[in-house]
């Protein structure tokens, strides 16, 4: 197939970049834990709480995505079968 | 100006490292998506010049969909990176002020005691066979700093940074004055390998530093490399040796190297050390180091060269200033000072424990048993002496808190024979490489004679 590789590869920035986003709310998750008792210092957690609901919505807009890769990846098939065959018959 | 000074340091400092982490991985996902993006486009495209091919218009309405997800996936992860970018600054900018602010407090609260704080010294130095103790060491150093000759600049920084800052001027200094830029550190003996047996609890690395302390003059300049198992290995390090009559890296200006230097110098040959001694990439690398020998074995633990070769994750220290001094947090380290010894306060800041992996054990002076066997006219005196803090491992290595024996244990060494081989490493001017000798010969070769 001649789009396997590149789409061998899509699939890979996809997955590993859903891991790292993943990985990055975690990150931001421990900071949670420390303590923030000043005015300025609850500012600031409110701001890393608001970064990682983004990078929740991120990671939502990255596993949809990855749900349209096996579609595309059947659709791609298809269409190149069907234009070998219309090469076959020319 | 970020946010203002709160109430835990440490705090501060671990948020920070963490969003400067986040941003790393932020800009690795935004390449990530980009690179999807631009895949998915490309496979359209692909698509739609294989259709001309046969006359058809051909797309893959999925592939579409998808690409417009990752359009809006890049712009959501732009907005993320440069939030989370931000967040970082201030943060940082935070912790920058909160060290600023302290530094400036304590400036204040010493210089509006400096009598009180000079009795203090004196006092302490009577009890202590006129010398300071640790903490009276690390104030006397403190005042020193009110004295500076750039009195103007760095009050922002705290005590501890100033004075590392002077030592690294100094050691600068005396290398200049000791003609030792142009030369590096090598192996120029090795020892053949023995095999000791040692009863496997603390104090054997007592018993192992033993054998590098106040063996002669000739053994100056030496240190040893212990093999506990297949793929474990010691370095034991030194103290301060007397370098007027055997030339030895471990003398004064071995401590500016490691102050100044971060110990760099030294990499080379305690890599090559080991590599004698059967380690191999990978192998695991415990430092031990004893007064000068323990300021090197801290430095050595953040050495890229050395980690980027060996396992590095655990370090022992005795009776060494090295509280200035940054170990990766993955390292489990244990130092112990006494607190009758002014050499842990040289370099003025305490020495505390910075995080679960590290342990500093403060001990209340020699016991009496160490008081009768050694004798007092040494420069740094008893508390600073090797069996002094033989006798504290000792002592340590009954205490029976679970907490603190969890630590202890990673320490101890098997009790059949390891074995131990020593090295003698000297300063000796650098020497060209054939390469770089090849180089110059080049170089000289197109210079033009003048007419």
């Amino acid at each position: 197939m001649m789009f396997s590789a590149t789409l061998d590869s899509m699939a890979f920035q996809l997955d590993d970049a859903q891991k790292t986003t993943r990985f990055a709310i975690t990150q931001l998750d421990s900071i949670g834990s420390l303590t923030w008792q000043s005015q300025a210092g609850q500012a600031f957690y409110d701001r890393v709480v608001n970064l990682s609901s983004w990078l929740e919505k991120l990671n939502q807009v990255l596993a949809d995505a990855e749900g349209y890769m096996s579609s595309a990846t059947r659709e791609i098939q298809e269409l190149e079968l069907e234009i070998m065959k219309q090469k076959l018959v020319f | 100006m970020g946010y203002e000074v709160s109430y835990n340091e440490f705090d501060y400092a671990k948020a920070y490292l963490v969003c400067q982490k986040v941003t790393r991985d932020l800009e690795e996902v935004q390449e990530r998506v980009k690179a999807a993006q631009r895949a998915a486009e490309q496979s359209q495209h692909r698509l739609s010049a294989l259709g001309m091919s046969v006359c058809k218009v051909v797309r893959s309405p999925s592939l579409d969909v998808l690409a417009s997800k990752l359009v809006g996936g890049l712009a959501l992860v732009n907005l993320s990176s440069q939030d989370s970018k931000d967040i970082t600054a201030t943060i940082g900018q935070a912790r920058g002020n909160y060290e600023a602010a302290e530094a400036r407090v304590e400036h204040e609260i010493l210089l509006t005691s400096v009598p009180h704080a000079i009795a203090e010294i004196f006092s302490g130095m009577k009890d202590n066979d006129m010398r300071p103790p640790t903490e009276d060491m690390e104030t006397a150093l403190r005042l020193m700093m009110f004295f500076r000759i750039d009195l103007t600049s760095g009050w922002g920084q705290t005590f501890g940074q100033q004075i590392v800052n002077q030592t690294k001027h100094l050691a600068t200094v005396l290398r200049h004055f000791r003609n030792q830029q142009n030369k590096e550190i090598v192996i120029t003996q090795k020892d053949p390998p023995e095999y000791v047996s040692v009863d496997g609890g603390l104090d054997s690395y007592y018993e192992l530093h033993s054998m590098l302390e106040d063996q002669g003059p000739e053994e100056n300049g030496k240190f040893m490399v212990v093999q506990t198992d297949k793929d474990s290995y010691i370095v034991m390090l030194p103290g301060t040796q007397d370098g007027r009559e055997y030339e030895s890296p471990f003398d004064d200006v071995g401590v500016g190297d490691g102050f100044g230097y971060e110990s760099e110098n030294y990499a080379d040959a305690i890599a090559q050390a080991l590599e004698d001694s059967g380690a191999k990439d990978g192998s695991e690398v415990t430092f031990s180091g004893y007064s000068q020998g323990g300021i090197h074995a801290a430095q050595l633990m953040k050495n890229k060269k050395l980690k980027g070769k060996f396992k590095l994750n655990k370090m022992i220290t005795l009776g060494s200033p090295i509280a200035s001094i940054d170990i990766p947090d993955d390292v489990r380290s244990l130092s112990l000072e006494d607190k009758k010894d002014m050499v842990p306060g040289l370099d003025g800041t305490p020495n505390k424990n910075r995080g679960r992996h590290h342990l500093t054990t403060i001990f209340d002076g020699p016991s009496e048993r160490i008081k009768r066997l050694t004798r007092e006219e040494s420069t740094f005196g008893t508390p600073h002496k090797l069996i002094n803090y033989g006798d504290h491992l000792q002592e340590l290595d009954l205490d029976t808190r679970p907490e603190v024996r969890e630590r202890l244990d990673a320490f101890h060494l098997p009790r059949t024979p390891i074995k131990t081989q020593k090295f003698k490493i000297q300063r000796k001017p650098r020497t060209m490489t054939k390469e770089q000798q090849e180089k110059v010969v080049k170089h000289l070769g197109t210079i033009s004679p003048g007419h």
